[in-house]
């Protein structure tokens, strides 16, 4: 290991207590998507102290931030927190790790300033993963526009380099009939819920024809008034996950096919509402990933056995369709414990976790000092960035 | 005519009934212990044919190109109006004459042989037809005989129906038959079913959606379907279905809005499966019966001369079809049933076909073959009554 890199994993090691006690603050106090002011305002705090030219509020989001460290002309890399909790469970999502490693990696980058080369590092706080799309609202915002390169790491019971992501697009479906008394006019009215229900069956005839690796699923949100009236108006909500942006949207195509067929059927009326925050599948970039990997060698982390079959979603995979951008997952927890879940949460601040948040930052702030050291190296990511559309 | 030479002929006609019945009960076992389907009744037509002609009546084989359809003339004494009383002989796949149709066609025939046999020429003006009319069991062989015009003269029409009770006027249900074809692609059902389009999933979307718009039908409707073809294989992803369908209802008007929601249910089917999808409807549409209460009158009437007692109608069963309805809706038309098993005995079934060749059904036939009789007689003697019958119809929709 160079010795930058030497100098880097001191630097995590010296913070480590901090950072520790700063995890375990965001832990107890868990705040929901775009509340989370405390752990925001930590977060700054701590960057600021080590030299990081803060913005608190960037992109018109109030608990999101961006701290700089400048160095001179060349590439912007961007290391991403999030720190929101789950309602509920509080941080049964592990942020409070993904948080401080990636202030951490901040952290010790600015203790290395003086042997840093040209460039930019960012540590970007982006709110509200869980459901809120707060880097959706960033990418908007421009506030990725001038970033080369972006990571993060996500804590899980396992370290693996690399774990797809599913897109998501939600969609909203309400029927519209007409209502009439159910025993006595039946044949005056035009039933929604029907509509509704053929919806939700042909989802699931068309289940077959769906690659396995997608996923589709749905609730009914509003099935009718009373049952003695024939239902004038229904509402589902879908959920449609692909792994790739192009079999996502021909997902979300198919199903409102299906909702449109429904309506067709029992005569009704149908208004789609896409929601608006799209979670994007991950789209890899090797580059990144093989430094990465020399990295997390280098600090002692190695990978568990892959499980290509449980994936969730993020909108970190908006992020890595912008530009390159990793996030692998960081064992925090035993084997097999599923995230979201209480006991997650309760892993999330023990010693296992600590140590994962330690090793990430580091691994985090070295592939950053590379990317910084070998310009060469961005453009390659950004080269396969652009071929693997 | 005087209302004494009207009821002196009437007597004349059912005392020949009876003296006819014995042949009328053979041709009927006969009818019964034969059963040819639709369109392939050449024994019946034949036998009943030879009866009329014996009888005295003048009768035209093979009418309207239909070889096993028939048409027996009883001529009165000046031209006038016609009176036909219609004949159907045809049984059911498997199961016989489960639909009593040997009785239709011994009552109707044995109607028309007591006239001719009784009165030779009639004594007033004008004409009665015993038309045999073959394949109403699906085969709509009255439709037929009216596209090549045999119905064209005919002022009125009338025949019975056998049933396990006796009303002179229930409605029947119109049916528009469809045929809903779903083409998706066909692929490995189980390396590569993503590449595949389900016909049979828009297939079974159409059967699901139907039953849940039967919800929001009337009851009095019906739609029912089965499927003829449902793919090729379990291992491929089935690029072909094919189903068919009878929508019901009690107006033509109702059939058609039926017809206009199942497309929908069909075309939303395809929609949501994303197969293409092709609908073909029968061109020949059974109507439903439209009453006509002037003649239904004067039959109830003859059938309290013969003491043969009506029945209140129960209620539960629902209504069938017949091709009888296109008639009625071109014409004043009668189709009243009479008893010939006991109550609850469901058309179409063994044991219906069993009655209908029992002691219970020979009293039927008579008593229906003498109120077609006596019926014809009061439209034609009484031509205020063919008029008030022809005004009925005008005036109802």
């Amino acid at each position: 290991m160079s010795t930058v890199k030497d100098a880097i994993s001191q630097a995590v090691d010296r913070l480590a207590d901090e950072l520790h006690a700063l995890s375990t603050k965001i832990h107890d106090n868990p705040e929901l998507a775009y509340q989370e002011v405390k752990a925001c305002a930590w977060l700054t705090e701590f960057l600021g102290k080590q030299g990081f030219k803060v913005e608190p509020g960037v992109g018109g989001v109030e608990t999101a931030f961006r701290a700089t460290i400048e160095t001179g002309e060349g590439p912007t890399v961007a290391i991403l927190c999030e720190y929101d909790a789950l309602p509920g469970i509080g941080h049964a999502c592990g942020h409070n790790i993904i948080a401080t490693s990636g202030a951490g990696a901040g952290a010790a980058l600015a203790a290395v300033k003086g042997q840093l080369p040209k460039g930019r590092v960012q540590v970007i706080g982006t709110p509200a993963e869980e459901g809120g799309g707060g880097k959706i609202k960033l990418i908007q915002a421009g506030i990725f526009k001038e970033v080369d390169a972006a990571m993060m790491i996500h804590g899980f019971d396992r370290t693996l380099l690399h774990q797809d992501l599913l897109g998501i697009a939600r969609a909203t479906l309400e029927f519209r009939g007409r209502a009439s008394h159910a025993s006595a006019d039946p044949w005056e009215g035009v039933n929604a819920l029907d509509a509704c229900v053929q919806t939700y069956n042909a989802v699931a005839m068309m289940r077959q024809q769906v690659r396995p690796d997608c996923r589709i699923h749905g609730i009914i949100t509003s099935g009718g008034a009373a049952a003695n009236i024939i239902p004038e108006y229904a509402s589902a909500t879908f959920y449609m996950r692909a792994p790739r942006i192009d079999t996502m949207w021909e997902l979300y195509r198919r199903v409102i096919a299906c909702a449109e067929g429904a309506a067709k059927a029992a005569g009704c009326e149908l208004k789609v509402t896409q929601h608006d925050s799209v979670y994007e599948p991950m789209k890899s970039s090797r580059v990144l990933l093989d430094l990465f990997k020399a990295n997390m060698t280098a600090v002692g982390l190695s990978e568990g056995a892959a499980i290509p079959d449980r994936k969730g979603s993020s909108d970190v995979g908006n992020v890595s369709q912008v530009l390159p951008t990793i996030q692998p997952m960081i064992g925090i927890a035993p084997v097999g414990m599923a995230i979201h879940t209480r006991d997650f949460a309760d892993a999330a601040v023990k010693p296992l976790a600590r140590q994962g948040m330690v090793a990430a930052a580091k691994t985090m702030a070295m592939t950053t000092f590379d990317l910084l050291a070998e310009p060469a190296r961005v453009k390659a990511a950004k080269k396969e960035f652009a071929d693997g559309a | 005519m005087a209302p004494e030479a009207l009821d002196q002929a009437k007597s004349k006609v059912t005392e020949a009934v009876d003296r006819l019945a014995d042949d009328l009960e053979t041709i009927s076992l006969q009818i019964h212990g034969h059963p040819e389907l639709c369109f392939k009744e050449e024994k019946a037509s034949g036998w009943l044919s030879d009866f009329l002609e014996k009888q005295g009546a003048r009768v035209e084989r093979g009418v309207g190109g239909l070889p096993t359809a028939f048409r027996a003339t009883i001529e009165g004494a000046k031209p006038g109006p016609t009176v036909a009383i219609m004949a159907e002989y045809d049984a059911l796949p498997n199961i016989g004459h489960a639909c009593g149709h040997n009785v239709i066609a011994t009552a109707g025939a044995g109607a028309g042989a007591a006239i001719a046999a009784s009165l030779g020429t009639l004594p007033f003006a004008g004409r009665i037809q015993v038309i045999g009319t073959p394949a109403e069991e699906g085969g709509a062989g009255k439709v037929r005989l009216m596209e090549a015009g045999v119905f064209k003269d005919v002022d009125a029409a009338m025949m019975i129906h056998g049933r396990c009770g006796t009303q002179v006027w229930r409605p029947s249900l119109g049916i528009i038959k469809v045929k809903c074809e779903y083409f998706g692609k066909a692929s490995h059902a189980s390396s590569w079913p993503w590449r595949g389009v389900n016909a049979l999933n828009a297939m079974i979307q159409l059967f699901v959606s139907l039953d849940l718009m039967r919800q929001q039908i009337k009851p009095d409707s019906r739609v029912h379907g089965i499927i003829t073809k449902g793919g090729d294989q379990a291992n491929i992803i089935p690029e072909h279905t094919s189903a068919e369908f009878y929508l019901r209802a009690p107006t033509k008007d109702y059939c058609r809005e039926i017809l206009r929601r199942f497309e929908g249910c069909a075309q939303g089917a395809a929609t949501a499966t994303g197969c293409t999808i092709k609908v073909t409807a029968d061109p020949t549409v059974h109507e439903p019966l439209k009453a006509n209460f002037t003649m239904a009158a004067l039959f109830g009437k003859n059938l309290e001369r013969i003491d043969f007692p009506v029945d209140p109608d129960d209620g539960e069963a629902g209504y069938g079809s017949t091709d009888c309805g296109n008639v009625s809706q071109a014409i004043p038309t009668i189709h009243p049933y009479i008893r010939i098993s006991p109550d609850g005995i469901p058309g179409h079934s063994r044991e219906f076909a069993e009655w209908a060749k029992s002691p219970l059904a020979r009293t039927g036939m008579i008593a229906g073959a003498k109120a077609l009789a006596l019926t014809a007689l009061d439209l034609l003697a009484n031509p205020g009554e063919l008029q008030k019958a022809k005004e009925e119809f005008a005036k109802s929709g």
